[in-house]
């Protein structure tokens, strides 16, 4: 598959009220795509996307003025690692890893998305 | 001249202590009077007289303190600092060296803080000069201000547990001295609770120690993860029941809010510069008080 098709596939996954993914986008136009049930770890997140009617044909977009795309980046990395590992029970939790130059704007934005 | 007359022994009472701490207040209040001298100054002049007569009497002797009222006249120095709350930090800096240089602690200061005004007397064998134990602690905290103004750090090594009242300050939450972690020895104090009836500060002290790490290293390395989280499961059940621990920050994945917060607490920490830094940092208030330890919320 190229990745062309690729990025077709994954705009296709965030359409309609139940998509697989969602489009998360940073305050400088970056654009992140996430599953779904990532994302819902945010409980802003989660409240947007309960809050709102879209379409079949619609994508889910949630535009972000007040988060840059680097502090975005990693909160998608966060909610990946949360997702995947906040039910482990037979490993060890590898310790996530906080950039420290950028660690006021993520403080904001966990604060504001409540993860 | 008061301290010539005195005996080798005259300041080994609580009650001489004082009598001397009373004279010299009067002393400071007529220098304040009398020649128009600020109190902050007066009481900064009788913190580093104590000093020099330590000193002076430490070096005469081959640097080897004499003790008795060459040495206990530095807490005459304390009592006074913290009465006439001495402004200059260099001169409290000054003092709190000159007793480690002989202690190797503080333990007069903070045991009455952390156990009541009577515990220097059983524990350390010194009556406290603060009348109770709010008033110790918050001359420990006054002390901890002008020491964390100058970035001035002592390896003190307190009781695991009771030093979580220290850690706003900076002392480390998860000191790497190869014993058991002060998380884990306020766990094994609050199981040992009968009919689970916990006392109040260990819950206290517990709330705030969890705030400022991000997670409980399990103990029984090195066996197996699985083998380790059944055995912590077992051994601190109750605790789990009671909430006063979350599966989270033990097995899980905590908040990355919480993440951040010790993650500046450790940037601060290693610079010296909590919890004064924490105003300075360009964040809301209600965030500022979070990374303090102030919130509540997780």
């Amino acid at each position: 598959m190229d990745q062309q098709t690729t990025s077709h596939n994954l705009i296709e996954g965030c359409k309609g009220p139940n998509s697989f993914y969602v489009k998360l986008v940073s305050s400088d136009g970056y654009q992140y795509i996430v599953k779904r049930e990532h994302a819902l770890i945010s409980e802003t997140i989660r409240d947007m996307l309960c809050e709102r009617q879209i379409a079949e044909n619609e994508i889910n977009e949630i535009r972000f003025e007040n988060i840059s795309s680097h502090i975005l980046a990693v909160v998608c990395s966060y909610l990946e690692y949360k997702y995947r590992f906040k039910g482990c029970r037979l490993n060890e939790v590898p310790e996530f890893q906080i950039p420290p130059a950028i660690v006021l704007g993520l403080t904001l934005a966990s604060a504001f998305l409540k993860c | 001249e008061t301290f010539l007359r005195l005996e080798r022994s005259g300041l080994k009472t609580k009650q001489k202590r004082r009598d001397v701490i009373d004279h010299l207040n009067a002393i400071i209040s007529g220098c304040c009077d009398g020649q128009n001298l600020r109190p902050e100054e007066s009481s900064r002049l009788a913190v580093l007289s104590a000093i020099k007569y330590h000193r002076d009497n430490k070096s005469g002797n081959s640097d080897v303190c004499l003790m008795g009222k060459y040495h206990n006249v530095l807490y005459i120095g304390v009592k006074v600092a913290w009465d006439w709350g001495v402004l200059d930090s260099q001169a409290v800096k000054e003092l709190l060296e000159e007793i480690y240089s002989c202690e190797h602690t503080f333990e007069r200061i903070f045991l009455g803080a952390l156990f009541g005004s009577n515990a220097p007397h059983f524990i350390a064998g010194w009556k406290s000069d603060f009348k109770d134990q709010d008033e110790n602690t918050r001359a420990m905290v006054f002390f901890l201000q002008h020491a964390s103004n100058l970035a001035l750090s002592f390896p003190v090594y307190l009781n695991k547990f009771e030093g979580t009242k220290m850690i706003r300050y900076g002392a480390e939450p998860n000191p790497n001295d190869g014993g058991l972690s002060p998380v884990l020895a306020l766990l094994d104090k609050l199981v040992e609770s009968p009919k689970r009836r916990y006392l109040y500060q260990l819950v206290s002290c517990l709330k705030i120690l969890l705030r400022a790490i991000s997670i409980i290293e399990m103990p029984f390395k090195p066996y197996l993860f699985e083998y380790r989280k059944s055995m912590f499961i077992e051994k601190y059940e109750v605790l789990f029941e009671d909430a006063l621990i979350s599966q989270e920050q033990v097995f899980g994945v905590v908040r990355l809010k919480h993440l951040c917060r010790c993650t500046i607490r450790d940037i601060l920490r290693k610079n010296n510069q909590l919890p004064k830094g924490i105003n300075s940092l360009r964040l809301p208030k209600t965030l500022r008080k979070y990374i303090d330890l102030m919130d509540c919320d997780k």
